[in-house]
């Protein structure tokens, strides 16, 4: 049809234009499919980019990253205790590919096309949102994970303040700190299970308590409600980007032998109780329940009758608090346990859950249940 | 289908409908003396709503069709004056004093002094049911109602969350359950029986799914009704549901749910003490066995959707067997 009106018609300047460009474009599809489907392209990690490649990969992930970050909220990142947390982590979920701070890298992660970069500089050159917002969210094409349990992005700021830390200080922070954290388990040396310091070197033993306020002390716990949380951790039922990478690699013993151990711990003292209108609020609810607004008592629970159920005497109130927003978040919902606690949770308001809080922090840690003798 | 065919069909649809009218949550079979008066008062409204239609119809039909001479008369003034106005007011009238007369208007409710008190109160989707003894005693149960034939009861409605409506067709109309406030209505069930009732006014999600049921009983089978209601739990009997009570006890059933004499003392949900002599389970919602208190404990979410208990799924199949055998030998 077209044929028969360039016969009839000479055409336009605009109409040679435009025949021009379709045939420019159609160059272009043909030139660019034979370029695909030859194999000429190398996309070998070997071979570096073009530097016309790195300039427009570096510019499109810098300008991706700042309009991710643009509505991330930074909390304060200050706290000691929350550096370790995200040092420990580090070492953990980071140090493998990243490596040590300030030393070479393994050769393995070196060969990565890109490169693992060292992240002590990481600090000056993006800030903390933008931080959050990679290790969050991770970088497609790049072998940036992004962080395993996504529902869990509370827990990212921990490797954000250790990540800012390290800039601060400098590489030796890290080895520093990992050395002046490192925590020989004594108290039951023949009994001690292999591993066993990839658990206390945040959660503490009985010398020590936890590295953070964030981490729960395990000493006093029974053995059924330790087994069942490293289950729920290695089937990822129960969401945390710290403990997934950890459980992950569990065998059944091995999470037996864990569980038992930490069972059989004693704890260190904790705070006193201090008085005060939200203690007294706190106490009411624990021992009492709100029964006009559904809530029951966490005695009834918590206080050791079931040893599914975890003792709360002695957490602190950062991580219980931090454990029923989760609740009323609904990310802790998927397990059988969970679901009863979530819908608990959600009855609560913040102010009774940092009552409840308060008061549970303040009560002394519980011992081990002694061993029935024969 | 041809017209005939589908007028008798839609006439035997209707007739279906009306066996609704029938069955234990009908207003037309009263139990009650509140119900045999709602009755009364509506057959007399409907009788005599229906004898004036159909003078009604009549006479347009008169007035389109009839001859010259009657339909004068009905265009008359006389006719207009006398039909039109006199007779409303005369029947009118006389219909509002029969409903005085048979509803007992203004008059002192039934005494019911130093008689059964029963409170009432509507929770999100079920009822807890307080029976008050007059020495101060408070025996509770849920979901169901008894009664003793022959003697005025006056109940105590009032609601621990929105406005519920309490209504038990065969024993009475219905009555709002108000936040704050005590609405009180006094019941006399005329005949032993099982009838139910249910929540009349929409109150959330699972509204529908609020019912009970009101067990009239002479006197003497409900003082022991009574007598044992006011017991308390019996011990748990087989080796099954000695490890249910147990089982009852370690997951903190008893935080919410109270079973008299067994330690479980929560005042949230219903009182369990004796929820196995029960006729249903979940307001009138499931049957009383052990195969709906395993469904109720695990999946109660889907039975009746956003109600306060959490979902039970700790349990595995031989415990959840255990629970339930327990919870049904709570006689």
């Amino acid at each position: 049809m077209d044929d028969k009106v360039v016969k009839v018609h000479p055409l336009t300047r605009l109409q040679r234009l435009g025949l021009a460009v379709l045939l420019v474009l159609a160059a272009f599809l043909i030139g660019g499919a034979i370029f695909i489907w030859s194999g000429i392209y190398n996309i070998a990690a070997n071979r570096d980019h073009l530097t016309i490649t790195t300039w427009l990969i570096t510019i499109l992930r810098d300008q991706s990253i700042t309009g991710a970050a643009q509505d991330v909220d930074v909390p304060d990142l200050s706290d000691a205790g929350l550096v370790a947390l995200g040092a420990q982590h580090y070492l953990t979920g980071c140090a493998d590919c990243h490596g040590t701070p300030g030393e070479p890298n393994n050769p393995v992660f070196t060969s990565m096309l890109p490169r693992p970069p060292d992240l002590t500089d990481a600090a000056r050159n993006y800030p903390a949102s933008e931080l959050y917002t990679i290790v969050h969210n991770g970088l497609k094409y790049s072998g940036m994970p992004a962080w395993p349990a996504p529902e869990r992005s509370d827990e990212v700021w921990a490797l954000i303040a250790f990540i800012e830390a390290l800039n601060a200080q400098g590489p030796e922070f890290y080895t520093d700190m990992l050395a002046g954290l490192s925590r020989p388990a004594l108290s039951k040396p023949g009994t001690m299970p292999d591993g066993i310091e990839t658990c206390t070197r945040c959660h503490g033993d009985d010398q020590s308590g936890p590295i953070d306020e964030l981490v729960p002390r395990l000493s006093g716990q029974s053995h059924d409600y330790l087994k069942r949380a490293l289950e729920e951790y290695r089937a990822e039922t129960r969401a945390s980007g710290f403990m997934a990478p950890i459980a992950h690699g569990m065998s059944d013993a091995e999470i037996e032998d864990l569980a038992t151990y930490y069972a059989a711990l004693g704890s260190p003292e904790t705070a006193e109780p201090d008085g005060g209108e939200e203690f007294e609020e706190g106490q009411n609810i624990v021992l009492h329940g709100i029964p006009e607004a559904d809530v029951p008592a966490c005695v009834t629970c918590h206080l050791g009758a079931n040893a599914q159920f975890p003792r709360l005497e002695g957490q602190s109130a950062a991580y219980l608090m931090g454990q029923l927003q989760v609740w009323r978040h609904g990310l802790r919902d998927d397990t059988g346990y969970g679901a009863i606690m979530a819908a608990i949770a959600r009855r609560l308001t913040p102010q009774q859950i940092e009552a409840v809080s308060t008061y549970l922090a303040s009560l002394p840690a519980p011992q081990p249940v002694a061993e029935d003798e024969p | 289908m041809t017209a005939p065919v589908l007028r008798s069909l839609a006439g035997t649809l209707c007739l279906l409908a009306l066996a609704g009218c029938a069955g234990e949550q009908s207003a037309f079979f009263p139990r009650g003396a509140e119900a045999e008066r709602i009755e009364t008062l509506f057959w007399v409204m409907t009788i005599a709503g229906s004898v004036i239609f159909i003078g009604v119809v009549v006479a347009t039909g008169v007035a389109m069709l009839g001859g010259q001479r009657v339909r004068r008369v009905l265009a008359g003034e006389r006719f207009i004056a006398g039909a039109g106005i006199a007779f409303p007011v005369a029947a009118l009238s006389i219909l509002l004093v029969a409903g005085f007369l048979v509803m007992r208007a203004g008059a002192a409710g039934e005494d019911a002094e130093g008689g059964l008190r029963i409170a009432v109160s509507g929770e999100r989707w079920w009822w807890r049911v307080t029976y008050l003894g007059e020495d101060g005693t408070q025996i509770e149960s849920a979901n169901e109602l008894h009664l003793p034939v022959g003697e005025p009861v006056t109940l105590e409605l009032t609601t621990a969350d929105v406005i519920h409506s309490f209504w038990a067709p065969q024993l009475a109309g219905k009555l709002d359950m108000i936040p704050g406030r005590i609405n009180r209505l006094t019941l006399t069930a005329t005949e032993p029986g099982v009838s139910r009732g249910q929540c009349a006014e929409y109150c959330g999600g699972a509204h529908a799914f609020m019912s009970f049921q009101v067990v009239a009983q002479p006197p003497e089978d409900f003082a022991d009704w009574m007598a044992n209601e006011a017991a308390d739990a019996p011990a748990p009997q087989g080796e099954s549901e000695a490890r249910g009570a147990e089982l009852f006890r370690q997951a903190g059933c008893g935080a919410c749910h109270t079973v008299r004499g067994a330690g479980a003392n929560g005042r949230i949900g219903p009182d369990l003490t004796h929820v196995g002599s029960r006729r249903s389970l979940a307001a009138a919602t499931l049957p009383n066995d052990a195969e709906a208190f395993a469904r109720w404990i695990t999946d109660n979410q889907h039975i009746k959707p956003e109600n306060q208990m959490p979902p039970y799924t700790i349990f595995d199949e031989a415990e959840l067997e255990d629970l339930s055998n327990y919870l049904e030998s709570l006689k």
